[in-house]
């Protein structure tokens, strides 16, 4: 027998959900996910990015968010009149916990970007937007995809040339954004535009919802390293005006909520289960000689990383949750993530030779050697770059001058 | 961008008849472009490029570069080829031309009879006999790399069980060269030849982040004594030292590979414009390119280096070690410099970048990996220090 590489050993600090008076609402929680779960044991799950297609577990992730929207826990922190669950973040920490048991990624439960969207509609929107849009999204009934990135922006979201036009009482919306979404098309689409095409950078966007049925818009897959993305086209989309949200021109203060939950600062509780089953491997099919001292140094270096990036991870979360956003932690953690990726997927080659390129289909695709291969490369980009996560972190450490940047309130 | 264009610095004159070969090879590289398979191939698809790429090495009499004209070949030298190689790296070019005409011709050309040599090269050489190297089971570059076992027959013939993994270009081979340990022998190796009609004898295509690679089963196949190389058995310096200069044409090709990269990411980092201004000006991006520089322009150096000492007539396998070490590394470490640079779009499937990445990851343990040549060459210095 020997301990598993990637236990954490210890709660983090301020992990509300260790509160012993939860302890009720944590068997309560066990005994109402026991039978939405029981379907997922037999289910082998997509990770967030992927080369999958896999209806039954779209179906099954559908119907677990619904039974969680239905009684307020998919958004356990928001109010109980948009169809939140009014609870406290130690109940918040105690349902994600429950999830992450079950391999479920609390923000992922089902293909949507809710989790990133309804925190930017609940601070910025208006009554009326919040009483519209947001009890839907956390219901867990619509399918929303953020598409943010245009062909020649890159990295640069500011330089955005998807116009809308006011016309009366809508937007006329040209333009088009790439590598967003997923194979599960959307009910809506949250995104940035250009209201202002002559005024000064950042103070001439806008941020928009929009029905994904509109006239207008049509949506061509892309294939990517890591799965299907997709280019969304804008061919003078009429959107109701009443959709833009955070008010006209002022959609770089709202992208402040928004990419700081993109960007690192969720944070999350789960483990990366990748050194484990790399030993898991070895020992089942003789792969790799794990008494040989350059694999266990590689071993060693592998969990180690993976172990601080879960606690780096895991520092933003408790940091979000508490409503103490950490200064640099989100971009920290994701620039972390994103070397990490690449090291790791160079370790699993030197450990398993081509037995790390390998697609399986038998097991989760987060543990799946060549999801990690892929991973390396693959996820280098995506709301940004590598460097960019860089950029924000400099400037969150105060490099060369006091810091101007401060990381923003989210939930 | 043409090659007299490319940037990093070519030190070695090539002759004119290397030219020729140099660019010949470039023109057979854009068809194989314009012929639309690479892209596809990359895809882990079907292989809709393996074919063409067959017939137009044939052609070209590249089946098998380096075999003697006596047995069919055009019979280049070893910087000959190489020239050949980096080009069909900047494509990446990859197929037979190289596992069959390289690597197995290579191993029978060594350690075959001359009535083997007689009586398959020619057709290695015509492209009417492709032959898939079986070499290794497990990541290093030890005689503890082959775990396959054969049991010897009276009449010298071998009886093969078990399952090859990760075989390169199997799919498209009449037959299989399998290296295999005999009665239990833990040093002494036997190179047997598998007709892939054969029965027993069944292959699977391997899914993932590879290229052409298979999964060959063996269920009691017996190999005639007519069919085992050479003697009947060789050791592993032997097959090492037959196999050096396929290592040395593999990192020819990583040479041309690496430098497609630099070449295609410095000309993106002069297009693409983001904050204003082409990405080239932001020093990240230099730091990128610099590494990625310095892999490229060490790979070059190490290889150049050991095949000039190889034509020379040393046989010393440390500069063989090191160039394949480098080349490995360069060439997966250089994918992911580009990556850096081109991001979203250099992870789209028809971007040219992805065949690198494919063929980076791929070939990186193919032939050994690099930390098991780094360990070779390591004590093969400390040995003849003693």
């Amino acid at each position: 027998m020997s301990r598993p590489l990637t236990t954490a050993t210890a709660r983090p600090a301020g992990d509300l959900a260790d509160d012993p008076a939860l302890d009720g609402f944590a068997r309560e929680v066990d005994a109402f996910l026991a039978p939405h779960l029981a379907e997922r044991e037999t289910l082998r799950l997509s990770a967030i990015w992927s080369v999958r297609d896999n209806r039954a577990e779209a179906d099954f992730r559908r119907r677990l968010a619904r039974a969680l929207g239905e009684v307020g826990w998919l958004f356990p922190l928001f109010p109980r009149e948009y169809g939140g669950g009014g609870l406290t973040l130690g109940h918040h920490m105690v349902i994600e916990r429950a999830l992450d048991a079950h391999g479920i990624n609390f923000l992922r439960v089902f293909d949507t970007e809710a989790c990133i969207v309804a925190p930017c509609i609940l601070h910025w929107g208006t009554d009326e937007q919040k009483r519209d849009f947001l009890p839907p999204m956390l219901r867990g009934e619509v399918q929303v995809w953020q598409v943010l990135t245009e062909p020649q922006g890159g990295s640069d979201p500011a330089t955005c040339l998807t116009t809308a036009v006011r016309d009366g009482d809508v937007y006329r919306i040209k333009g088009q954004k790439t590598m967003v979404g997923s194979t599960e098309p959307p009910d809506f689409l949250w995104t940035l535009v250009c209201t202002d095409p002559k005024g000064e950078r950042h103070h001439n966007l806008s941020w928009i919802y929009i029905p994904a049925n509109l006239p207008g818009i049509t949506v061509a897959p892309l294939p990517m390293l890591m799965g299907v993305k997709n280019t969304v086209f804008f061919d003078d989309v009429e959107v109701p005006a009443s959709y833009l949200v955070g008010g006209e021109n002022n959609g770089w203060a709202v992208s402040t909520t928004h990419l700081e939950l993109e960007h690192g600062g969720a944070g999350s509780i789960a483990a990366d289960p990748i050194p484990d089953r790399v030993v898991e491997f070895c020992r089942a099919t003789g792969a790799a000689d794990l008494d040989d001292p350059h694999i266990r140094d590689l071993l060693a270096e592998m969990a180690i990383d993976c172990h601080v990036g879960r606690l780096m991870a895991r520092r933003n979360w408790v940091r979000r949750l508490s409503r103490r956003p950490h200064p640099y932690g989100g971009p920290q953690h994701r620039y972390y993530q994103r070397m990490l990726r690449l090291r790791n997927a160079h370790r699993l080659q030197e450990i398993l030779g081509c037995d790390a390129l390998r697609a399986d289909p038998n097991v989760d695709e987060e543990i799946e050697f060549s999801w990690l291969a892929r991973s390396g490369p693959g996820m280098l980009h995506g709301g940004g770059t590598l460097d960019t996560d860089r950029l924000i972190l400099s400037r969150r450490l105060g490099l060369g001058r006091e810091p101007t940047e401060a990381a923003p309130q989210t939930i | 961008m043409s090659v007299d264009q490319r940037l990093l610095t070519i030190d070695r004159d090539l002759t004119e008849g290397e030219r020729l070969l140099r660019d010949t090879a470039v023109a057979f590289v854009e068809k194989a472009r314009r012929s639309g398979g690479l892209r596809d191939a990359y895809r882990g698809g079907e292989d809709g490029a393996a074919g063409f790429i067959a017939r137009e090495a044939a052609q070209l009499g590249w089946s098998g570069i380096l075999v003697p004209q006596q047995y069919g070949g055009p019979g280049a030298t070893l910087r000959e080829a190489a020239v050949v190689f980096e080009q069909l790296g900047h494509g990446p070019v990859w197929g037979s031309l190289f596992t069959s005409g390289v690597v197995a011709a290579q191993l029978i050309a060594e350690l075959g009879s001359d009535e083997q040599r007689t009586r398959l090269l020619p057709d290695i050489c015509g492209g009417r006999l492709t032959v898939a190297p079986a070499i290794l089971d497990a990541p290093g570059w030890t005689p503890r790399s082959i775990r396959m076992e054969a049991q010897r027959g009276g009449d010298g013939s071998l009886l093969l069980s078990g399952t090859r993994r990760f075989v390169l270009g199997a799919g498209d081979a009449g037959t299989l060269l399998c290296a295999v340990h005999v009665d239990g022998d833990a040093d002494g190796l036997a190179l047997a030849l598998v007709d892939t009609r054969q029965r027993g004898v069944s292959l699977q295509r391997v899914d993932g982040l590879l290229h052409d690679a298979w999964d060959v089963h063996l269920d009691g196949v017996r190999v005639a004594r007519a069919g085992v190389l050479g003697a009947g058995t060789c050791a592993w310096t032997e097959l090492e030292t037959a196999l050096a200069p396929a290592i040395l044409l593999l990192a020819a090709y990583t040479v041309g590979a690496c430098d497609e990269l630099f070449t295609e990411t410095v000309a993106y980092t002069r297009v693409r414009r983001v904050f204003g201004q082409t990405i080239g000006r932001f020093q990240r991006v230099q730091d990128h390119c610099v590494e990625l520089s310095l892999r490229a322009d060490a790979v070059r150096l190490v290889t150049d280096e050991a095949i000039e000492g190889w034509m020379q007539g040393n046989r010393d396998l440390v500069p063989v070690h090191e160039a394949r070490s480098v080349a490995a590394e360069s060439y997966y470490h250089g994918c992911n410099d580009a990556h850096m640079v081109h991001a979203g779009p250099g992870t789209a499937l028809d971007h040219p970048l992805m065949p690198h990445t494919v063929m980076s990851r791929t070939l990186f343990a193919h032939l050994g990996d690099p930390a098991s040549h780094r360990r070779a060459m390591v004590d093969r210095l400390l040995t003849e220090r003693r």
